[in-house]
């Protein structure tokens, strides 16, 4: 394995955590090759939020679940490269075997994840003590003492009163809201260099969503990884992200800076999604703004871009070819003709 | 089981009633539903579901019925149908074809004889939140949308077939979709196949159980939409159960809020938002995420979480909870109160708080 090692080397230098390039999911189903993620790039800084936005059947869980190395049969990893910052380097965990010594090393201990649904997400057998001692023994040096002390205050940290009562108990004695506490406490308690959550508070009522926003908005302060944030909840996001990237069907069509994308959304798509969300401040006309139509299925192969039979924009060249994702100004990037000539103009000009 | 008692009260001619525009009064509903223990089963206390709510819904309004998982609401709904049998309580409800003539009854649906209640369903239907379980997967859509026709016996087959068009088309599909199986629909469409089920017998009434809450954003604005349409065009009243606030904000012309089992703050859709008189509506609004990176609102963050509907504290059930509690909030019930030209709060202390809304 001279060779990889020597690719590998070549990454050492790069300065974002994770980068994901050209990455291709494709599920077998009845109907045919489903492209669950069709050709995705998208990287995330140390320390920064980047919210994944969409909605369902847009490839935002599986590109996460890709990264976990959790794409299972019958779903596989087509191509494409996930380039992540280790410890001990950079890795390929696109090319790392799912149940292999390295990829067991780093998830759960330098990528973790947070559950949509923490009752199904934790054992209904094992003890929360027993489930947040079993990362630090597996993966840290450490007697069982010091991570039963590790564990309380974990509990601790995300606001779980009685912390050393609730480590002897089980799940089901605890609300939903406890058990989305404890599902964070368990994934940051090794510490790690990038917490995926998703859809963290999606099964939540407003106001137990609330303390987990605050919660995990508290929590950034003292922990200095990035987190993925997969939501389709266009106020979680601006609540909670530094970056967004937009996904449909399969592919990033919108990224930038969230105040970017709120100020000045390019997609058809974003514009849309952000229009026929009705505001909770009021002052909304009558009738809520739609995008027409549904979602395509994964399986329908479609010319151009996947969103032009839905697009009050499309053009003759929308059902041609796909628009390459391209910056339109400064890092706020969008895969749509309509800005092509504009972004097309500063690339030569680069 | 109570005796089948009817009471309908005949409207008399030519004569306006007080309560003209009401279609449906609920008054003192409960529903508890009791807790069995050991190889007995002996009744060990009762989860109080729905716990003493009385509401009014006018013709042709849209009541939001909002409150947090467990609060009762989706029992409230139900109970009101009688899909599930309420412990006690009055459901007034104007009925047209429960009249004797041509005109209308106020009717007790609690006390409904079963055959009369099978005839009083063509008016109060219900759109229910999952279009993936609330469509049988063996039948077309065609005989879903006209099982209601079929089961009420009013029409006959080649009439049946038209109406099933007809409503098609009326929520935006298509007559050839009346051969296809449910499998065979997204989501927002299923939906739509749930509100012609509805319509297909002209309810006058219908309770939405969070029907779009299952649905992308995208979509769920098209299915909002068409509610908005067909409200308009038939004149429907809608009792809309939903936890998305905004949705709420958007379609309703009144808004309930329900906790533990009771409504805790009524009113004018505009004047719950932009004024509540509850510190529990207070909270509600605060936190919803806005869709604004640069909203500077303050959350308000509520310690703990909902109190079980079995043991409810004591005084005002909100009060463990709640940052402006006093002695008095601990020991003594408080009751719905006029707060306002159009609202209602259950609060002993709104007339000394300055609580905030969104506006």
């Amino acid at each position: 394995m001279v060779l990889p090692a020597l690719l590998e080397q070549a990454y050492i230098a790069m300065k974002n955590l994770l980068e994901i390039k050209d990455l291709r999911v494709n599920f077998m189903t009845e109907a045919g090759v489903a492209q669950a993620v069709d050709g995705v790039d998208l990287s995330i800084a140390p320390g920064e939020t980047l919210a994944v936005v969409g909605e369902s059947g847009c490839g935002k869980s599986v590109t996460s679940r890709a990264i976990m190395g959790l794409i299972q049969p019958p779903g596989w990893i087509e191509s494409g490269e996930i380039w992540f910052q280790g410890r001990n380097g950079a890795v390929d965990l696109a090319r790392l075997p799912p149940n292999g010594r390295q990829i067991n090393a780093i998830r759960g201990s330098e990528i973790s994840m947070i559950f949509q649904e923490p009752m199904t997400a934790l054992n209904p057998v094992l003890t929360i003590g027993s489930q947040l001692m079993e990362p630090l023994l597996l993966h840290e040096k450490i007697s069982k003492k010091d991570a039963k002390e590790r564990a309380i205050a974990g509990l601790a940290a995300v606001g779980i009163a009685s912390p050393r009562q609730r480590f002897d108990e089980y799940p089901h004695s605890l609300s939903g809201g406890m058990r989305q506490r404890a599902m964070i406490a368990m994934a940051l308690i090794c510490n790690p260099s990038l917490l995926i959550a998703d859809e963290p508070t999606t099964a939540l009522d407003v106001t137990i969503q609330a303390q987990v926003l605050d919660l995990m908005k508290d929590l950034r302060r003292d922990f200095a990884g990035a987190i993925m944030f997969i939501t389709h909840d266009l106020g979680v996001v601006a609540t909670m992200a530094d970056r967004v990237v937009v996904m449909y069907l399969g592919k990033v069509v919108e990224r930038a800076a969230v105040r970017d994308l709120y100020r000045n959304p390019l997609h058809p798509y974003t514009q849309g999604l952000l229009r026929s969300v009705p505001s909770i401040t009021g002052g909304s006309t009558k009738r809520l703004a739609t995008i027409e139509g549904a979602v395509p299925r994964p399986t329908d192969r479609l010319e151009g871009c996947a969103f032009a039979a839905r697009c009050p924009h499309a053009m003759p060249v929308c059902r041609q070819a796909v628009p390459a994702l391209i910056p339109v100004e400064g890092d706020h990037a969008a895969s749509c003709y309509l800005h092509h000539t504009t972004a097309e103009g500063t690339a030569h000009a680069a | 089981m109570p005796p089948p008692v009817i009471s309908i009260t005949r409207l008399p001619k030519g004569q306006p009633m007080p309560l003209d525009d009401v279609l449906l009064q609920v008054k003192g509903l409960r529903k508890h539903f009791p807790i069995r223990k050991g190889f007995l089963k002996r009744s060990a206390g009762a989860v109080k579901a729905v716990d003493g709510v009385d509401l009014t819904i006018r013709k042709g309004e849209t009541i939001g019925l909002v409150g947090e998982s467990g609060c009762g609401k989706s029992t409230l709904g139900r109970s009101i149908l009688r899909l599930i049998e309420p412990t006690d309580g009055e459901i007034l409800f104007r009925s047209q074809v429960l009249a004797d003539e041509a005109g209308e009854a106020m009717i007790d649906v609690a006390q409904l004889h079963p055959a009369k209640m099978k005839r009083l369903r063509r008016e109060m239907q219900i759109i229910f939140q999952d279009p993936y379980s609330s469509l049988d997967p063996r039948m077309d859509v065609g005989d879903i949308v006209g099982e209601p026709l079929r089961i009420q016996g009013i029409l006959n087959r080649s009439e049946r077939h038209d109406r099933v068009i007809r409503l098609l088309e009326a929520v935006g599909l298509g007559p050839d979709h009346a051969k296809r199986f449910p499998h065979e629909f997204s989501g927002g469409q299923r939906q739509r196949i749930g509100i012609a089920r509805a319509l297909a017998l002209n309810p006058r009434f219908i309770v939405a159980d969070e029907p779009v809450s299952a649905l992308d954003v995208s979509i769920q604005a098209q299915v909002v939409n068409l509610m908005q349409d067909l409200q308009a065009e038939l004149g429907l009243t809608y009792l809309f159960i939903a936890h998305d606030l905004s949705v709420v904000r958007h379609i309703s012309n009144r808004v309930a809020v329900m906790y533990l089992g009771r409504i805790v703050e009524i009113g004018d859709c505009e004047a719950i938002f932009s004024r509540p008189q509850h510190p529990y509506t207070e909270a509600l609004l605060s936190a919803v995420p806005i869709p604004d990176p640069d909203s500077t609102r303050q959350r308000i963050r509520l310690k703990g979480d909902v109190p079980s509907a079995s043991s409810p504290p004591s005084g005002c059930p909100f009060h463990p909870r709640c940052a402006y509690a006093t002695s008095l909030c601990r020991e003594h019930v408080p009751h719905l109160r006029d707060a306002g030209r159009a609202q209602q709060a259950s609060c002993h202390r709104f007339e000394e708080l300055n609580l905030s809304g969104v506006s």
